[in-house]
């Protein structure tokens, strides 16, 4: 009897669907807490049409797929809850047009930030794409439909808001385009038809796989630094993210408390505080098109920090980071994108997760603060990482856990952790993105009824068998 | 010459700086010199951060200990103190009163000339 994934294997060819155990428990896991999976198969597509068949083939049998490009969010949402296949997604990876004009790049779901990075050095250095915190090989239609972030965030908001249009396979095989791209003209936005782009940012991929997207790029500026500023208190820190933003000269601004400037010095494990040394640093980036701009824009940062220290606050003078580079090479890996973050994703403990959060800006000290005691009362140090977004409209507290991936009483303790930070965080305002299926579960009894049973109804008439990635925005 | 972060996992970052940029330094064989000459502790504070030299003919070990003992005193904002790490500006610093230093001349003189050598620009 011939069973679907002989379907798929006459399809493909029997290179493209792989059913050892070995990949099978590789592809059922990633770097987080959240419990393994394991597929029945991992099916490589390298084609449009190829992806049409496989979710055909998937529906008629109702078998769950998962889509996969990385694999590296921390939401674990590539991870097969219910079986099924993996589609692997990492072989369509064509950049199939890139509107120097109108700067906008039409990509299919493998293309990386590398990837894009390289061709736009190519083609034309002057354009760039925001790029997040994320090791090169992230695929940047997954970032943009998990609304990620990225160094441009500041200025334009979540990933989720680049997208200018996307083409999905739906569950039945069919295909959609959003955005004006639905109207047979080039995909340069969203508006002015309805935005059904957004029925599939963020779900996951419980509503369809994309198969292209189109994104914004930017402008790079011939003039520009990333310099550093090291504050003894948090306050200082959080007051320069809350208040920064309304100078709008900035590109981006972040916070890092100490325990991550100790793991980019390669401190594995680092364990506590010195009193006298800075408790949180914040990054300023600058670009402007002529020197006259730049320079007005960097004495506004340098007033900024002068009214600080006016006002009693312990901080430092920037620092640029070619400067901190001479000090120690590792810190490069702040200022080049798409950067490596080996001190996160070569840990020697293996585990890495996180509680990444968006928020109101103007609730930022509480929530930073209720949360850092909160990682303290379970034994992690507090790895924060911080930003405000969209010009200060709101922003993102992310509490990084590294852990004993293999250990699994560390696996336990960094469970309870972060959900005693998602209810803490929840209670100032802030929401996981890229939500894993646990922290939905403790959203539930919050969620607007209305919201809820939409979800539901969406997900009936979009995948009434539940096939696409199942387990995830269950409501 | 081997720089040793003592209780590495509690260092401030003016320890690990200084011990980065140590073991780039000291790979060179003038720079081992220097090292060897200075012969004791010397302490840095750099804001409220503080870090103790403490060079033998063998290694350079790194703690924020008070260095009570200290052959040589150096103090000044960060900034001031990563020039001056970097080899740069350091007598302009002192002249401007941004850099502060106390102590056995000789000791500073090596030390110096150590964070000198190299490629720091």
């Amino acid at each position: 009897m011939t069973t679907p994934l002989d379907a798929v294997r006459v399809r493909l060819g029997v290179d493209r669907v792989r059913t050892d155990d070995a990949t099978r428990a590789a592809y059922g896991r990633d770097t987080t807490e959240n419990p393994d999976g394991m597929p029945e198969a991992i099916v490589a597509v390298n084609e449009l049409d190829e992806l049409r068949e496989i979710v055909r083939l998937a529906a008629a049998a109702r078998i769950p797929l998962v889509p996969r490009v990385a694999g590296t969010n921390l939401g674990g949402l590539a991870i097969p809850s219910r079986g099924g296949w993996v589609v692997d997604l990492a072989g369509m990876n064509r950049i199939v047009d890139i509107d120097l004009d109108d700067r906008i790049a039409v990509i299919e779901p493998g293309v990386t930030f590398i990837q894009l990075r390289r061709t736009l050095d190519e083609l034309s250095p002057r354009l760039t794409i925001g790029y997040p915190l994320s090791p090169p090989e992230t695929s940047i239609v997954a970032n943009c439909l998990l609304d990620g972030l990225g160094n441009l965030s500041l200025r334009h908001g979540s990933m989720g808001e680049w997208i200018c249009g996307l083409e999905a396979v739906r569950a039945d095989g069919s295909i959609v385009r959003t955005g004006a791209w639905a109207a047979g003209v080039p995909p340069f936005g969203r508006a002015p038809l309805p935005d059904l782009t957004g029925l599939f940012v963020s779900w996951h991929g419980t509503t369809g796989i994309a198969s292209k997207l189109a994104v914004e790029l930017w402008p790079v500026q011939p003039f520009r630094e990333r310099s550093f500023v090291l504050a003894y208190d948090r306050a200082v820190t959080l007051r320069a993210l809350r208040e920064l933003p309304a100078l709008d000269v900035l590109d981006d601004l972040g916070g890092l408390s100490w325990p991550i400037a100790k793991l980019l010095f390669g401190v594995a494990h680092p364990r506590e505080r010195d009193p006298g040394e800075p408790e949180f640093f914040f990054y300023v980036d600058l670009s402007a098109a002529t020197r006259a701009l730049f320079d007005a824009k960097r004495a506004a940062v340098r007033d900024f920090i002068r009214g600080l220290r006016r006002d009693g606050l312990r901080v430092e003078d920037p620092i640029d980071v070619p400067t901190l580079v001479r000090l120690e090479p590792r810190l490069a890996q702040l200022a080049e994108f798409p950067t490596r973050l080996d001190f996160l994703l070569d840990h020697p403990d293996g585990g890495l997760t996180w509680v990444g959060t968006y928020g109101p800006l103007s609730r930022f000290d509480a929530a930073c603060s209720d949360g850092i005691a909160v990682v303290e009362r379970h034994g992690f140090p507090p790895a924060i990482v911080a930003r405000p977004m969209k010009g200060g409209h709101f922003a993102v507290l992310r509490f990084i856990q590294l852990f004993r991936r293999a250990d699994v009483d560390d696996r336990e303790r960094v469970r309870r952790c972060n959900a005693e930070l998602c209810d803490v965080l929840h209670r100032h305002g802030f929401v996981m993105y890229k939500t894993p299926a646990w922290a939905i579960d403790r959203y539930r009894p919050h969620f607007d009824p209305g919201f809820a049973r939409l979800v539901r109804e969406m997900h009936d008439v979009l995948d009434p068998d539940r096939i696409m990635n199942p387990g995830r925005w269950e409501l | 010459m081997p720089v040793i972060v003592e209780d590495s996992e509690r260092a401030n970052i003016l320890e690990l700086m200084l011990a980065s940029l140590l073991r780039r330094k000291l790979a060179s064989r003038g720079a081992r010199a220097h090292a060897r000459a200075i012969a004791g502790p010397v302490e840095i504070r750099a804001g409220e951060m503080q870090a103790t030299l403490t060079f033998s003919a063998d290694d350079v070990s790194i703690s924020r200990h008070h260095g009570e003992y200290a052959e040589a005193r150096v103090r000044g904002s960060l900034a001031a103190i990563v020039d001056a790490a970097l080899g740069w500006r350091s007598l302009s610093h002192v002249l401007h009163g941004r850099l502060h230093v106390e102590g056995s001349p000789r000791v500073l003189w090596h030390l110096l000339a150590l964070l000198r050598t190299g490629d720091s620009r």
